[in-house]
């Protein structure tokens, strides 16, 4: 299978951060992890679009941050905790059900039927 | 990671988020988060790479081009953010001002004072005098013009209207408060072009301060 990278993700990054951050809170690294493991290895996203999507995120209240308590390194910078909030829960259900029915509608249309 | 590696880190997360336009605490957390990311990645990568060039490059390249970075972590902030921003900066001007004005306000007139063979006591430190001065006085109307005028405009018309402002509003200020022009020419015309001199120096150094490079530094060191 091809992998899956650049332009064909954007507009869903944001869905899909979402999605892995349903399971239990997560830091930036381990959101990729999750990402990379939940697309066994195809999807190729570089690490620094992850953050500007978290922002998003986190200004529209579907996610809440939380610093760490330890930092890493030797200058001690601490990552971010996000979680998803109530309100991102509630557009994640909803992004879900619109995304079926894209699928749906769109593989009909190509003659390949999800 | 030795201080060099750890060095380039912080070089590229300055590239990045020194061109945002947001506020400083909001910048603060980005170099927090990217900083914390970027040396986990450095490790994970150094542990199977050859050396810490090869650990350092492949972690750049897992991160991605910095200039898109920036352009989508610019989109993500928020207007107020950006509002909040730029009032910082106006606040950081303004205080630059006060600064530079009363300073040299009052170092003018010591040594003024000093060459006319006499302490200059009407600009003592007392509020009224202070408040007066801050607001008559045409040096303080000059430098506002001048450090405006330096944040707006091009570098190269800086000078020309940084000396024309001060002395219209020297000028100006003077003739309000004593119902004509000086008479003591040599005076005046040292005090308005040392006025100038100064007022264009502090300008300099505001734009200094400001600008990304003394910001990177600042933050690295």
């Amino acid at each position: 299978m091809n992998r899956i990278e650049g332009d064909k993700l954007r507009g869903h990054l944001e869905t899909m951060v979402l999605s892995v951050l349903a399971q239990s809170e997560a830091h930036g690294l381990e959101i990729l992890r999750r990402l990379e493991v939940a697309g066994c290895g195809l999807l190729r996203l570089k690490e620094g679009s992850l953050y500007p999507a978290l922002y998003r995120l986190e200004e529209r209240g579907l996610v809440q941050a939380t610093l760490e308590p330890e930092g890493h390194g030797r200058r001690g910078a601490r990552r971010r905790l996000y979680r998803l909030t109530a309100k991102g829960k509630r557009v994640l259900n909803a992004e879900r059900t619109e995304w079926q029915q894209f699928v749906q509608i769109i593989g009909m249309i190509m003659g390949a039927p999800a | 990671m030795n201080d060099q590696c750890e060095s380039e880190l912080n070089r590229l997360i300055e590239r990045i988020v020194v061109p945002i336009k947001a506020s400083r605490g909001r910048k603060r957390r980005m170099r927090e988060e990217l900083l914390a990311h970027l040396s986990t990645v450095f490790a994970e990568e150094l542990a199977t790479a050859a050396d810490e060039t090869a650990a350092l490059c492949a972690t750049f390249a897992r991160f991605g081009e910095p200039g898109n970075v920036t352009r989508d972590l610019q989109e993500a902030v928020p207007p107020r953010d950006r509002l909040r921003a730029g009032v910082e900066i106006l606040s950081h001007a303004f205080l630059s001002i006060v600064f530079t004005a009363v300073v040299y306000k009052f170092l003018c007139y010591l040594v003024l004072g000093k060459i006319e063979g006499e302490l200059r006591t009407e600009y003592n430190v007392m509020l009224p005098q202070v408040i007066r001065m801050l607001i008559f006085d045409g040096f303080c109307a000059g430098a506002i013009v001048a450090h405006v005028s330096f944040i707006l405009r091009p570098l190269l018309i800086v000078p020309l209207g940084v000396v024309i402002s001060i002395l219209l509003s020297h000028h100006l200020a003077y003739y309000v408060m004593h119902g004509g022009l000086p008479e003591d020419y040599l005076a005046a015309g040292l005090n308005l072009s040392s006025s100038a001199l100064v007022s264009y120096l502090g300008c300099w150094l505001f734009r200094r301060a400001a600008s990304p490079a003394v910001e990177a530094k600042f933050h690295a060191a």
